[in-house]
């Protein structure tokens, strides 16, 4: 243990790539206090700081038993340029889940209606009228009702579509347009109102 | 709806990045007595994990050999 103390970094990240597992314990107590001081300085909550030096060290081990460590510098440096990675994916993470603020209303936007999970009943509203739907298109002519199919019902591209029915995308546009033209004059004929 | 930012991250990048060549230029032996530590909970994780990881590796690498 004590031979250990006295050991470069390299040569304990060398052991530890062969094999010798105690020798990242040497490495982890030696730099620990580095890593985590930069990290709470940036994060400056305790146990987000405790988070991210856990993760930067699983990247650390698991790039190590990887074999994909190389001697270009200070072993720590390795380690905090990981952590600093790991820091700005934290902040990009946090810039991407913009807050809304609800500070200039009178109201809570938040509370209407429209965000609310559909009840029951509309469940099986919107079951009916998607089932009338299927039944128009039943209706419709072989080559549109083929590229309606493809396209809503099996979530096809036009490219795709095209391809699958040997015909020009323009040409499957083309069918889609008559197919939704024909769709809304079945549904004023029977009556079928969509409102989803 | 108004989205309303309540931070620069921009300047959080910054800002770390600023630390980062900092911390790097400080000698490793500068922090030895810092009081900034992470938990004991932490560095056993980190330290089982790489023991366990390890396990796994050379697992997946013997794994068509049948221990018996």
């Amino acid at each position: 243990m004590k031979k250990q103390q006295v050991l470069s970094d390299d040569c304990l990240v060398k052991d530890f790539m062969a094999g010798k597992t105690s020798a990242i314990d040497v490495l982890i107590d030696r730099h620990k206090s580095k890593i985590f001081s930069y990290i709470l300085m940036c994060v400056k909550q305790q146990e987000l700081a405790e988070d991210i030096f856990q993760e930067s060290f699983i990247k650390v081990i698991k790039s190590l038993n990887r074999g994909k460590y190389i001697e270009n510098g200070k072993f720590s440096s390795w380690v905090m340029r990981i952590a600093h990675n790991l820091i700005i994916d934290h902040y990009r993470k946090n810039r991407n889940q913009s807050v809304i603020s609800n500070d200039k209303y009178d109201f809570d936007i938040l509370n209407n209606i429209k965000f609310a999970e559909k009840s029951v009943e509309d469940k099986i509203v919107y079951d009916q009228v998607l089932s009338e739907i299927g039944a128009l298109v039943k209706l419709l002519p072989d080559n549109q009702r083929e590229v309606v199919e493809m396209r809503h019902y099996m979530g096809l591209s036009f490219k795709e579509v095209a391809e699958e029915t040997n015909v020009s995308i323009n040409t499957a546009l083309g069918r889609m347009r008559y197919a939704l033209i024909n769709l809304r004059r079945l549904m004023e004929e029977r009556n079928v109102l969509v409102n989803i | 709806m108004k989205k309303t930012f309540t931070q620069e991250f921009y300047l959080l990048e910054q800002e770390a990045k600023r630390l980062f060549n900092l911390f790097d230029s400080l000698p490793d032996e500068l922090f030895d007595r810092s009081r900034a530590q992470p938990s004991t909970m932490s560095l056993c994780k980190v330290k089982s994990f790489a023991k366990a990881y390890r396990s796994i590796v050379l697992l997946s690498h013997e794994r068509d050999v049948i221990l018996n």
